[in-house]
């Protein structure tokens, strides 16, 4: 499998602040990449270690093949990347902007530049510091697109944009897919579960889990327990279970680790007075939202202790 | 090229307004030097006033202050189109090379600012009566020196802020580095040597430093790195600048041999009996003390002048303590083929003075000197105005001339830097000009030097032509401290201009046995500068 992004321990420190701790990434050729985690989890440090924006302070990360530090000029003839916070040179015009651009992009094609101009609505005579919010994405995505790059980098994409504006750039995204690798961070789940093949979670700087999102999904279960008399949770619970609680007849956690036959044999020797097991799929949301409280339920709990992986047990 | 073109022409596309006022300045200072030039004699040497007139004379002077201004307004916004400082410009993740995108941002500084510049500057050399092409050397030596000094550091510090607003804060933090190192500089021990060719060696590698600045920030874009740079600099420059003081001695050995070697027969003998007697002033607040003695001077040659550029002075008790000075600066002074009496001034430490007041002393006074011949001497009369040739181009002064037909004074101009060390004579009008010719009691003599021995290809400015008056000596007769006459030219009076040219540098010393100091004159207290 040809590898589109891969780091090795790749590592960023600002002072005396670990942004990104050894992070192993492997994104294979086509798909469709996410990297999930919360405000300041180190997305952003990590993409830009990726462009060349900022140097490692540890560790390798190769992107096309090429050591993501020699990234310049030309490579980027092949690489497409948007950011929330990126500025644009605010005084052209749309289609200034296009038609700078134009000449450094040997592959650049007019025709898919002119269907994407059409596609976002694109007025090509306002100049950019006059446009809205989603309209300056748009632009900054058709001029990303428009010469079928190899890999997309996208960084917080829709954040801040309305549904239709969401809705028209992942189209937009969707469209090139198949010939483009895409890698892109956000914290918008819902949207990201709709069209990604895989998934990585980073939770202050490092990758706890890094899969396809079919197995994902596969993994982690909502457990309700319904038991036939008020008990408490079990003492040694094990680490996959995230959240565990207990009120009265019912034990409620999440599963990180479903199997189904291996999991409902462990409900049975946990619960043997069960009188009901309740085993539900999650969207990334929920299970997103779970393994960060979780992270911080523990952290909290764990204050001044040598901190064990919140996430402990679940596949990495 | 095609991406250093693409680059250019969208860079000229978005500029051109500040391209339009560097341009705009430019051409404004032509125009006003022309003027000035056209218009002669009235706009030479007149007072700041703010009669138009006065104001167009006035003109250029502002105007080579706003055409820096002027650059900076240009360089800022070209260097932040594609700025170099952050993470989130458009650039940086577009296929751009980085020595294309230098070359691109050079291109437009040679095709707005260097070519105009140079163009401007071949213009004024034009209007001022001079041939640009024979003046080109100088002319590139010049910009040159203003890339160095100005455009340069600029470009620099526009690479490592992000946008104009920083850039500016970064000149002030810059101009209040330079006030801090002049201030530095100035209460360093006047006494202090400096390290050989220290200020060339600090202004190589603070150009070099800017350069590397410059090259870093587009090949890596290393803020820190390049900050660090630009720090290193500024401490470069404020070691130069303190380090920076009196010449050393193998130094003065190269340029000033001793006197043997150069066969020169200027002799030094004290005057101690002279009217003016050796006198002691206050200087460096208090903590220094400036000497003056009487020294005869003869056996200059004939057709030579000798100029006095360093003065070192060793004092010493028979038998006992001594104090050597460094070599100190000699005031501006020229000795002639006549035997003159000067004062040999030099300062001391207080701590010294005091140590050695009332001894008597040995004193040996060592003077390094140039030595200049004259060349021709070519004679014009006041009038029109008259080509001088080695000097350039001279202009009677008719403003505010008491009767018509008078003549104030007299302003020459020369391409690219001062003229040859030239010594002018003419004579004062006591009396009106009149057609008679008029009584020989009714003249004054009067000299006046300009120039220099010291021969760049050209002098570091924007307008590449020096113009100054010519400050004659007589021209006020003052009574009781009060100005009662001021003296006049006459048209059609001759004056005369004699080059000099550097013949040998050297130097030549004369001792004083049995010299008391002077005692402090606590009534006529003088701050003199030692520099």
């Amino acid at each position: 499998m040809k590898l589109a992004i891969r780091t090795e321990k790749l590592s960023r420190r600002f002072g005396r602040t670990v942004a990104v701790d050894h992070v192993d990434l492997a994104v294979p050729e086509g798909a469709i990449y996410a990297l999930v985690g919360a405000n300041g989890a180190g997305k952003t440090t990590i993409i830009k270690m990726l462009m060349n924006i900022f140097s490692p302070s540890d560790g390798h990360a190769e992107v096309l093949g090429v050591d993501a530090r020699r990234l310049a000029g030309k490579s980027f003839t092949r690489i497409g990347y948007v950011s929330e916070n990126q500025e644009l040179p605010e005084w052209m015009t749309t289609g200034a902007m296009l038609s700078y651009y134009r000449p450094f992009y040997p592959e650049w094609d007019p025709s898919l530049e002119t269907q994407l101009v059409r596609q976002f609505d694109l007025p090509l005579g306002r100049k950019l510091k006059h446009l809205s919010r989603g309209m300056r994405m748009k632009a900054a995505f058709a001029s990303s697109l428009a010469y079928r790059p190899s890999l997309i980098v996208l960084d917080e994409p829709f954040s801040g944009l309305d549904p239709l504006v969401r809705d028209e750039l992942i189209e937009g995204l969707l469209d090139r897919a198949p010939e483009t690798t895409v890698f892109i961070s956000s914290h918008d789940l819902a949207e990201i579960e709709t069209f990604s093949s895989h998934v990585g979670f980073l939770e202050q700087g490092r990758l706890l889990f890094s899969e396809e999102m079919p197995a994902l999904s596969e993994r982690f279960r909502e457990v309700t327990v319904t038991l036939d008399r008020p008990s408490t949770l079990p003492g040694n619970c094990p680490a996959s279970w995230l959240q565990p609680e207990a009120a009265d007849f019912v034990v409620r956690f999440v599963h990180s680790n479903y199997k189904q036959q291996i999991t409902e044999r462990e409900l049975a020797e946990f619960f043997p007075s069960a009188r009901n097991f309740s085993l539900d799929a999650m969207p990334l949301r929920s299970i997103f939202l779970a393994i960060a409280k979780s992270g911080r339920n523990h952290a909290q709990s764990v204050e001044n202790q040598p901190a064990a992986n919140p996430a402990k047990g679940i596949k990495a | 090229m095609k991406q250093i073109l693409h680059i250019f022409i969208k860079d000229a596309r978005h500029q051109w307004f500040e391209v339009l006022i560097s341009l705009a300045a430019t051409v404004a200072l032509v125009f006003t030097c022309r003027s000035r030039w056209h218009a002669g004699a009235m706009l030479y040497g007149g007072a700041v006033s703010f009669s138009p007139l006065g104001l167009v004379s006035n003109l250029p002077a502002a105007l080579v202050l706003i055409v820096p201004l002027s650059w900076w307004l240009l360089i800022s916004p070209v260097i932040h189109e594609e700025n170099l400082a952050g993470d989130r410009q458009f650039w940086i993740t577009r296929p751009y090379e980085w020595k294309k995108l230098l070359a691109a941002k050079m291109l437009f500084l040679i095709v707005f600012l260097f070519i105009p510049l140079l163009v401007a500057q071949c213009v004024m050399l034009a209007e001022a009566g001079f041939t640009p092409f024979s003046s080109l050397r100088g002319l590139l030596y010049d910009l040159l020196l203003l890339t160095c000094v100005l455009v340069l550091p600029l470009i620099a510090l526009a690479t490592v802020t992000k946008n104009f607003a920083r850039m500016t804060l970064a000149i002030l933090g810059a101009a209040v580095c330079c006030i801090a190192i002049v201030l530095l500089a100035v209460n360093a021990p006047p006494d202090r040597i400096a390290i050989p060719y220290a200020g060339e060696i600090a202004i190589f590698l603070a150009v070099c430093l800017c350069v590397a600045v410059v090259v870093l920030q587009y090949a890596r874009r290393n803020l820190r790195v390049s900050w660090i740079l630009l720090a290193l600099l500024a401490v470069l420059v404020a070691g130069a600048s303190v380090m920076g003081g009196a010449p050393d001695n193998s130094q003065m050995d190269r340029t000033y041999p001793p006197l043997q070697l150069t066969g020169s027969a200027v002799q030094f003998a004290y005057q101690g009996e002279s009217r003016t007697a050796p006198s002691a002033y206050v200087a460096q607040k208090g903590d220094w003390v400036g000497i003056s003695i009487p020294v005869l001077v003869s056996g200059v040659a004939d057709g030579t002048v000798t100029i006095p550029n360093f003065l070192k002075v060793t004092l010493q008790v028979p038998g006992g303590k001594s104090w050597t000075s460094v070599w100190q600066a000699y005031s501006d002074d020229k000795f002639f083929p006549e035997e003159k009496v000067a004062s040999a001034r030099f300062t001391m430490p207080r701590s010294v003075y005091d140590n050695f007041l009332g001894k008597p002393l040995n004193v040996q006074l060592t003077f390094a000197l140039t030595q200049a011949r004259a060349g021709n001497v070519e004679q014009f009369p006041l009038g029109d105005d008259f080509a001088v040739p080695g000097i350039g181009l001279c202009t009677s002064i008719t403003d505010f001339a008491e009767h018509p037909g008078e003549i104030r004074g007299l302003a020459c101009r020369a391409p690219l830097r001062q003229p040859e060390l030239t010594l002018i004579h003419t004579a004062w009008h006591t009396a009106p000009c009149s057609g008679t010719s008029p009584n020989p009691n009714d003249y004054v003599q009067t000299a006046a030097w300009i120039g220099s021995i010291e021969r760049d290809p050209a002098e570091f400015g924007i307008v590449p032509v020096w113009s100054s008056g010519i400050n004659f000596t007589n021209q006020f007769v003052m009574e009781s401290n009060k100005l009662t006459k001021v003296r006049h030219l006459c048209p059609q009076t001759r004056v005369a201009f004699t080059t000099y040219t550097l013949t040998t540098r050297t130097r030549a010393a004369f001792s004083i046995d049995g010299f008391q100091l002077p005692r402090l004159n606590a009534g006529q207290l003088t701050i003199m500068n030692h520099d």
